[in-house]
């Protein structure tokens, strides 16, 4: 029996900042309300990849300040006409810095096809979430990102997190390029 | 071990192992606490936010949606050019939003036209009389749906006009 058992509380968010890359004014009103209702501290917003990527060049830049809060998790619309999702996706994906590499990213779509999804997950996104928003849709993706931080791969063709979300026995065709034993593990802190 | 599939490539393979930082940013033990979860209260808060967003969506749909006419009047009898393309990726991102919203909102035939729409624009070349008049029956479909506000036609009927439209669109794409 533990001696102190911590008592299972919801999650107070206050110190999370949230990047918001949606073009719709709409939709964007919707989820930063609906972030803020959560509790989320900070909530920054974005009206395509392209803006987005300005915020997170500035919020993740090595140089601390305390007027500047670091983006935690971005959420990001996969259409938009000023960069789109997928293009600020794999701009992050390939950033030579850490602080913006290993960002947790929720892909919202509209697009409901598995081809997005698969596309998303091939890019490096943790998670897609499939427009209407729904609260309580938006509020699992956030915790699946807080408490499940998978690994990060990197191999030749893809660097994001470990797509593969339960261990076991793998049955499929050997297409390995190497052997598991001989994988480099590195621990990040960031 | 198999033969590489990817002989071009390099072979090596790195993972990284995270620490868990953002449960350690809200006061959190990652280990005593594995799975947390956002206050009920919040939650049900957030849908009441989402009913009322609902319930103004119409709204927009209707701003859309004259914004969805006049862009394709302008482009429905230009010459191919990249003026049209623009009026074109226009039409696409207002046909999105107008499906974004519409399915918020409980729309689903709004949603359904605006879907079919948004690809039928980057699908079709739109150079051809038969293909503006699917795009203009698109238009006018949503049109009388929102303004007429005849989204809750029978499911059978919606049906029935969804596949005439598929059908052209698969003849003339």
């Amino acid at each position: 029996m533990p001696v102190f058992e911590e008592k299972k509380s919801p999650y107070d968010l206050t110190n999370l900042s949230i990047l918001i890359a949606e073009d719709s004014n709409y939709m964007l009103s919707l989820m930063s309300n609906m972030l803020k209702i959560f509790g989320v501290g900070d909530v920054m917003a974005a009206e395509g990849g392209r803006e987005a990527s300005d915020i997170l060049t500035v919020t993740q830049a090595r140089t601390k300040s305390r007027y500047i809060r670091q983006v935690d998790i971005v959420l990001v619309d996969w259409l938009m006409p000023k960069g789109s999702g997928r293009d600020f996706l794999k701009w992050i994906r390939n950033h030579d810095s850490d602080t913006v590499r290993f960002i947790p990213v929720v892909v919202v779509s509209g697009y409901t096809t598995e081809l997005v999804t698969a596309q998303a997950r091939d890019l490096g996104a943790n998670e897609v979430l499939v427009k209407p928003v729904s609260a309580t849709g938006l509020a699992s993706r956030i915790c699946a990102v807080i408490d499940h931080p998978r690994p990060f791969i990197k191999s030749h063709n893809y660097f994001g997190p470990d797509r593969r979300r339960t261990e076991g026995p793998y049955r499929g065709p050997e297409r390995r390029v190497m052997e598991a034993e001989k994988i480099e593990v590195q621990h990040v802190t960031q | 071990m198999s033969p590489n599939k990817f002989p071009s490539g390099p072979k090596e393979v790195y993972v990284y192992k995270m620490d868990n930082n953002l449960k350690k940013k809200l006061g959190m033990h990652a280990e005593k606490i594995k799975e947390g979860f956002l206050s009920e209260a919040s939650i049900e808060e957030a849908d009441r936010m989402v009913a009322k967003y609902s319930k103004d969506g119409p709204e927009t749909i209707d701003t859309l949606l004259n914004m969805l006419i006049e862009l394709w009047a302008e482009m429905r009898d230009m010459p191919k050019s990249t003026e049209r393309d623009t009026l074109s990726e226009q039409v696409f991102t207002v046909s999105h939003q107008i499906k974004d919203i519409a399915a918020l909102c409980g729309q689903d035939l709004i949603s359904d036209f605006a879907e079919s729409l948004r690809d039928y624009v980057t699908r079709a070349s739109i150079t051809i009389d038969a293909q503006k008049k699917i795009i203009q029956a698109h238009v006018d479909a949503l049109v009388v749906i929102q303004k007429k506000g005849i989204d809750d036609i029978n499911a059978s009927q919606a049906e029935e006009l969804k596949k005439m439209v598929k059908i052209a669109i698969q003849k003339y794409i």
